[in-house]
């Protein structure tokens, strides 16, 4: 059967589906049906039926929504001659309209992801093309950008075959001629060491004349100074793996039309809201949806898009776009959207081949999230991804959900006030019985779930992504603004990921959250004051209360997120299990393993006892690097010693002094990316529904009360350290 | 008798007294001396084949026209409105007149401020104060001359009434007036009761009870008289314009004048010997139908024609002097009634609703119109009244805006803010539920929580400044709605005769014997009436009865034959013939819901819940059981024969019952509670019992479109829950498996 006619009669079946459900039937007939289709749903979840299915239960899915959104439409609006109904009432609709395209959108991009690829190696006789590695810079540290280089250097790739470049924006000749002289000399020490570094790590350096067009601009100059067929872009924060380019070069040979080759990005430590909620060990991190399913999705229909980070690209694709683009402010998007419609391909390969730090704290991580939604506004701004020739129908649709997706402060803020405008201002901006509102909304917003749930199940957990998105709305809704305002405004701010939060405090962006959970609460008194007062009404105003009611366990929840945790940024531990030797106190090597590493310390277990080491004894270990870096002895100090059965495990702090001992720790963190998959896999656990949603509550009821002690104590602290 | 007993009587002999009905929150009663009872639940106090007459015959010299057509008439609430109509001769409304009345008002009536007001063809001729708590007080009104008119005049009855104490709304439903039926009456000097003018018909009137008896005086020997006596009888129940039409055979002209008696001589000339000698050579000469004058009051038409042939042109004559016209309203139903179509829309005016200013609680509008036969909507989509209205400071939020759609309510719309002081373009929807095909009475009642009402000084009730106002620009809006026929229906089939009336000979069943006759004759007379013309009935032998063609039947259960028998459905009472179908009574016993297991019950109680039962939930096709009729019933069948015949059944066990439980059904009240594909009356209800339909048969009934087809389909899913769940549920399979076959051409795969 040709495509065509498979597409038309698709398009046929679903006219067909769209006449029965807009017949105008009974209530009763809604809510038998939407009841029946929800518990063909729930069996086919829970017998985790998948193939054919899993599109079952999507289609069921779809048609009660869509018998929502038909009702909604034509029965729930309030008369256009109250104004002062029918303008927020208008504006909540659209809000539920967009959260529907958005779902249906979602939707066609998951609807059946790409399976796993299989793993790929350069095979002896292949050709090996030559690669430039650029590791752009802005203001990341010293140590920082040795692990990076290090890193990179170790990758399993013939070395006369790649060369790694440091692109250093941080040390331009105008920041070195800054006219503040303290910044001028300290661009100048940062210039002297970064090129020391790159000199004994076997790097290249760059810098450039002017900070022109932020992180492209750099990455362009990068390009005019290399030749390779080939080039890797790693962020100074993300540490590749050593089998970066064994994974991700053999495709390039199988598509002289592909532009790219991306790679999720895969954290070592916690974001905000992981931290502070304590749930990185056990709860999939926000990134892996996106990296999990979305990005598989969008590989489907060839509309994985470059992330600016933990990707191989072409440059011959890259020179027919001049470079990276740089009109907005997430070049990365940008130029795969280009690329894209110029012909070129991309794929996705889902697994994690590099390794890199999540911003600290709750401000950095707005920061960035502030960048990705402007930056995402002014591409659907530029370049309106459903027009832009060149396209293909999937590729605009996915274009169009990953860029309308950074629209989500807008409905999440409505939600959050539409019931403060029947509750305080006593306005009817949704005209519905409650019967109706059983028997529609509430199907609807089940239905949802469990779409959501079998979609991202795996992924992201129930209520989280209401959660993620409300913390980010706050703050975002006027960043959003301020784009529509001036979509050439916005600048790119390089996003801290080094800080840590050495005391327990509250975020500096805390104070809104607070007043708007200040708001619900008052919203709460006011449901119980007109329940009490105004019986006529009462069953609006519970189901209205009990929106509230809702948005406050949210927005108590985010109280736990503003309330920033105290924690080390190197304490975050990868078990390995390396053999090795320690230099015992009378200076003999003493076999052991180790067993974890961090990218401040190691773990060494050993066997036989302590060897004579005891805390602050300054040691040496040695084992086999994986690739050659030319030493294997790498120098340490104790910091804590552990029985564990007859041996002892050692806990040790790095002590690096050349570029060499940086080598040996990248070995140690970055040689094999297999940990790093299984520890992803651990939590990527479907716990459903029930579990998901009673598991956030207990979340939110504890996290309500932290935020709440944080606020007294940070209020009788105040001017004392604790802010 | 004295006039209190006889009220009494009267009162009792209405069968439903709502106001009673009610629970009195508290009863000034001491102040009256007069204990009405509450009516008991029957009474059945007078034959219907011999009216008494309860009062004494007038004098000579006045004519005495009675006027209510349903017994008494009551006034409900702080403002209520009825109407009637009377025709009257030349001779009558050329007289001097005198409209005389007596009526009786609960005690809580506050008379200075309540008053009950008569307006005669639009003028007003009286108003006076409502005080007739104690005993009942007779009103004698002189009326203006030319104020009446030959032909129909309309007397409208308004009471303005409050609570003498108690400012709720709830008081508001203690509240009455009632005026007496038998001592309602529009009187004339002079001896004018007879009707000289065959176009006068309609002047026959009604005796005191609201009946209008004709006496068929002929043999009905043959088949001819009774095919000529079921058309006469159509036509003059349409040339009457009265609802209640009994039809007697007797073989002698009256001896005494009677009010609402129609004595008809009919037959060939040569059957005229016995009764109107002196015409039958009148009548030999051609088809003749004409009052036979000089009866000394008796009304007497005489239609006759030298045979049957002739006699049948004769009776098509009665209804061409005095046609249907929205002219010539039948007397119950003075205000018109438009039909309202899909996506119509009429303003309260149109409807008959005057705009009011009213300072009471509870305000009542009413108003009916008629929806066409084929009217397929009443289980999905919502009317809406678009309120044009405005209110007071004083009203509060709570008031409650209550619809009622035939008796039923449909929606309670609470005035959520009242802080605008207006009403305008708010709609109010409800479900078309209780809607049905025919006429329909929609009730808006408008329920004020007032501030100054919590004080409730004394006089306030009638002190308070107007709190509402209601537009008669207000609408009354209906949808587009689906058209299709749904059979067996009998609420259609009462009050449109459908689908007979489409047909251009209907055929006609009628068993043996007079009764079986005069049943056929009344039902259709009755049909007439409700539908405003007569069907094309044609008698015809049970052995010629064709199964494709729409049929009307007649006959009680034991003379149907085996064939006949088998395709109606019916059964038998276990009385008569036990033993014959001993699984067919244990099957009922069964489906009569015996054995309810646990579950079930449990699903049930869960459904009501949402207003659902479990039959509605059903899945598997289903077929109506037959339908076992009891004795001393009568009972409405309707079935839909296989070849596609539409099949209306009147039975009983035996003709007598047959015959006097169709004429107890026959009344308004009862014929409009007529439904489904079963209707029963026995001697011992109250009610009309009704089975309804489980398995309907959808016509066709408007050119094919779309749209429409639309909207029978979400009707008919409305009304078939799973059948929609298994529609989509399909309808997603079948696209889950085309998306896959798409998923499986576009995009990579690998």
């Amino acid at each position: 059967m040709s495509r065509t006619l498979a597409i038309l009669i698709w398009f046929l079946v679903s006219v067909a589906i769209f006449v029965v459900i807009t017949l105008p039937v009974s209530l009763e007939v809604h809510l038998v049906t939407s009841v029946l289709l929800i518990v063909a749903m729930g069996v086919i979840k829970t017998l985790r039926l998948e193939g054919n299915w899993r599109l079952l239960l999507l289609t069921f899915g779809t048609i009660i929504v869509l018998r929502y959104a038909f009702w909604r439409t034509t029965s729930t609006l309030p008369p256009i001659s109250d104004w002062a109904d029918f303008i927020p009432g208008l504006i909540l609709y659209l809000a539920e309209m967009y959260c529907i395209m958005m779902l249906f959108l979602s939707l066609f991009v998951v609807i059946r992801p790409l399976p796993l690829r299989p793993s790929v190696r350069l095979h002896p006789g292949d050709p090996v093309p030559f690669v430039d590695v650029f590791i752009p810079t802005y203001n990341e540290d010293y140590e920082l950008l040795a692990g990076t280089l290090a890193a990179a250097r170790a990758m399993d790739y013939p070395a006369d075959r790649f060369t790694v470049w440091l692109l250093d924006d941080g040390s331009t000749e105008a920041k070195r001629n800054h006219t503040n002289p303290e910044s001028a000399a300290e661009a100048h020490d940062r210039y002297d060491q970064l090129r020391a570094l790159c000199d004994e790590l076997g790097c290249r350096y760059l810098t450039r004349a002017q900070n022109e067009h932020a992180k492209a601009g750099n990455l362009n100059n990068g390009l005019a100074h290399s030749t390779g067929e080939f080039v890797a872009v790693f962020d100074a924060d993300h540490a590749p793996a050593r089998d970066f380019l064994q994974e991700t070069v053999p495709y390039f040979s199988r598509d002289s039309q592909l532009f790219l080759v991306q790679t999720p990005h895969f954290f070592l430590n916690p974001d905000p809201l992981e931290r502070n909620l304590r749930t990185f060990e056990t709860m999939p991190s926000e990134n892996e949806m996106f990296y999990g399913i979305i990005q598989r999705g969008l590989d489907r229909w060839n509309a994985a898009f470059f992330c600016g980070s933990a990707a191989l690209l072409r440059r011959e694709a890259l020179l027919t776009n001049n470079g990276f683009a740089g009109r907005s402010i997430t070049e990365d998007c940008e130029t795969a959207i280009e690329l894209h419609s110029k012909g070129w391909n991309s794929v996705y390969v889902d697994k994690p081949l590099v390794a890199g730090l999540q911003p600290a704290t709750f401000a950095s991580f707005i920061g960035q999230r502030t960048r990705w939604a402007q930056g995402m506004m002014q591409i659907l701004l530029f370049s309106f991804p459903l027009f832009k020739p060149g396209l293909k129908l999937g590729q605009r649709l996915s274009y169009m959900s990953s860029t309308l997706f950074w629209l989500f402060p807008l409905p999440r803020m409505i939600f959050l006030f539409a019931p403060f405008c029947y509750l305080f201002f006593d306005l009817q901006i949704f005209t519905a019985s409650g019967g109706e509102f059983a028997a529609y909304t509430l199907t609807y917003v089940l239905v949802n779930l469990v779409m959501q749930n079998s979609l991202f199940g795996r992924w992201r957990w129930p209520w989280i992504s209401e959660l993620y998105e409300y913390i980010q709305s706050v703050h975002l809704l006027g960043a959003l603004l301020s784009v529509v305002r001036n979509p050439h405004k916005p600048t790119f701010n390089v996003t801290a990921k080094d800080e840590s939060v050495d005391k327990a405090r509250l975020s500096e962006l805390a104070r809104p959250f607070y007043l708007i959970f200040l708001l619900l609460l008052l919203a709460v008194a006011m449901t119980v004051y007109k329940v009490a007062a105004e019986p006529y009404q009462a069953e609006i105003t519970m189901v209205v209360g009990g929106w509230n009611i809702f948005n406050l366990i949210l927005a108590g929840c985010a109280l736990g997120v503003v309330s920033e945790r105290r924690e080390i940024r190197a304490s975050r531990r990868v078990n390995v299990e390396r053999r090795c030797e320690v230099k015992g106190a009378d200076g003999e090597w003493t076999r052991g393993t180790i067993v974890n590493v961090s990218s401040g310390g190691i773990a060494i277990q050993l066997p036989g006892g302590p060897a004579g080491l005891g805390r602050g004894a300054p040691t040496t270990v040695r084992f086999t690097p994986l690739s050659d870096v030319g030493s294997n002895e790498l120098s340490l100090f104790v910091r804590s010693t552990s029985t564990e059965g007859k041996g002892v495990v050692l806990g040790c702090r790095y002590m690096p002094e050349s570029g060499k001992d940086y080598r040996l720790i990248a070995d140690l963190l970055y040689a094999n990316s297999g940990y790093w998959q299984q520890r992803q896999r651990s939590r990527q656990v479907n716990i459903g529904i029930i579990r998901g949603t009673i598991r956030f509550l207990g979340i939110a009821v504890y996290q309500t009360g932290r935020g709440l002690g944080y606020l007294l104590r940070s209020a009788s602290n105040r001017g004392s350290n604790f802010e | 008798m004295n006039k209190s007993r006889l009220l009494l009587a009267a009162l009792l002999a209405t069968a439903a007294l709502p106001v009673l009905a009610q629970p009195v929150p508290f009863d000034m009663t001491p102040e009256s001396d007069l204990r009405v009872a509450p009516p008991a639940p029957q009474t059945q106090s007078q034959s219907p084949a011999a009216p008494a007459t309860p009062a004494p015959p007038p004098p000579p010299q006045r004519t005495e026209r009675f006027l209510l057509p349903s017994g008494n008439l009551r006034l409900d609430g702080e403002e209520s409105r009825r109407a009637l109509v009377v025709y009257l001769t030349q001779a009558q409304a050329d007289a001097p007149a005198r409209l005389d009345l007596s009526y009786l008002n609960a005690v809580v009536v506050a008379p200075e401020i309540s008053n009950l007001a008569i307006a005669v063809n639009g003028t007003e001729v009286t108003r006076r104060p409502i005080a007739s708590s104690a005993a009942p007080t007779a009103l004698n009104i002189d009326l203006p001359p030319g104020l009446l008119r030959a032909g129909p005049n309309t007397i409208q009855f308004s009471a303005h009434q409050r609570h003498r104490t108690d400012c709720t709304i709830g008081s508001t439903y203690e509240l009455w007036t009632e005026i007496e039926g038998a001592a309602a009456s529009l009187s004339f000097e002079g001896d004018l009761g007879e009707v000289q003018q065959l176009a006068d018909l309609a002047a026959v009137g009604l005796d005191s009870e609201g009946r209008t008896t004709v006496r068929l005086i002929t043999p009905l020997a043959d088949d001819e008289a009774k095919q000529a006596a079921i058309d006469l009888a159509q036509n003059l129940a349409l040339a009457m314009r009265v609802p209640n039409l009994q039809i007697v055979q007797a073989t002698e002209l009256s001896t005494e004048a009677a009010p609402g008696a129609l004595d008809v001589v009919f037959g060939p000339a040569s059957e005229l010997q016995s009764t109107l000698p002196d015409l039958a050579d009148q009548a030999q000469a051609g088809p003749i139908a004409a009052m036979v004058p000089g009866t000394g009051g008796i009304n007497t038409l005489l239609v006759s024609g030298p045979d049957w042939s002739a006699v049948a042109q004769a009776t098509d004559a009665i209804l061409a002097t005095s046609p249907v016209s929205p002219s010539r309203p039948r007397i119950d139903l003075p205000y018109a009634i438009p039909t309202v179509l899909g996506g119509q829309s009429l303003t309260l005016g149109e409807l008959g609703v005057p705009t009011i200013e009213f300072n009471g609680r509870r305000y009542v509008a009413r108003f009916q119109f008629e929806l066409p036969p084929d009217f397929y909507a009443n289980l999905y989509g919502e009317a809406e009244l678009i309120l044009d209205a405005a209110y007071s400071a004083d009203v509060q939020p709570g008031s409650e805006i209550d619809i009622y759609t035939n008796g039923q309510i449909a929606s309670a719309t609470p005035l959520l803010r009242t802080d605008g002081g207006q009403l305008r373009d708010t709609v109010i929807r409800f479900p078309m539920t209780n809607l049905r095909p025919g006429r329909n009475e929609v009730e808006v009642s408008v329920n004020l929580d007032a501030a100054s009402d919590a004080a409730c000084s004394p006089g306030w009730t009638g002190d308070a400044p107007v709190r509402f106002v209601m537009s008669s620009s207000t609408q009354f809006r209906l949808p587009d709605y689906a058209r299709a026929s749904s059979l067996p229906d009998l609420q259609v089939f009462a009050g449109w005769g459908w689908p007979y009336t489409e047909d251009a000979e209907v055929p006609l069943v009628v068993g043996e014997g007079m009764d079986a006759t005069l049943a056929a004759t009344t039902m259709l007379a009755r049909i007439a009436t409700a539908s405003g013309k007569p069907l094309p009935a044609r008698l015809t032998p049970e052995a010629e009865l064709q199964p494709g063609d729409n049929a009307l039947v007649v006959m009680p259960l034991g003379q149907m034959s085996p064939p006949t028998f088998s395709r109606v459905r019916l059964a038998e009472g276990v009385a008569t013939r036990a033993g014959t179908d001993e699984n067919g009574v244990l099957d009922q016993f069964r489906t009569r819901g015996n054995q309810v297991s646990a579950v079930d019950s449990f699903i049930n109680s869960a459904l009501e819940r949402v207003g659902l039962s479990l039959s509605d939930l059903r899945f598997m096709p289903q077929q109506d059981p037959a339908y076992t009729v009891a004795a001393n019933s009568v009972a409405i069948s309707q079935t839909v024969q296989p070849e596609g015949g539409v099949w209306t059944v009147l039975t009983g066990l035996d003709a007598p019952s047959m015959l006097s439980g169709l004429q107890r059904m026959a009344a308004t009240e009862h014929w409009r509670q007529l439904r489904g594909r079963v209707s029963a009356l026995s001697t011992s209800d109250t009610e009309v019992a009704a089975v309804s339909t489980v398995a309907p048969v959808l016509r066709q009934t408007q050119p094919f479109s779309l749209w429409n087809m639309r909207l029978v389909a979400a009707n008919w899913f409305s009304g078939n829950i799973l059948f929609f769940t298994a529609a989509l549920a399909s309808a997603a399979i079948l696209l889950m498996l085309t998306t896959a076959l798409v998923l499986s051409k576009v995009g990579r795969q690998k």
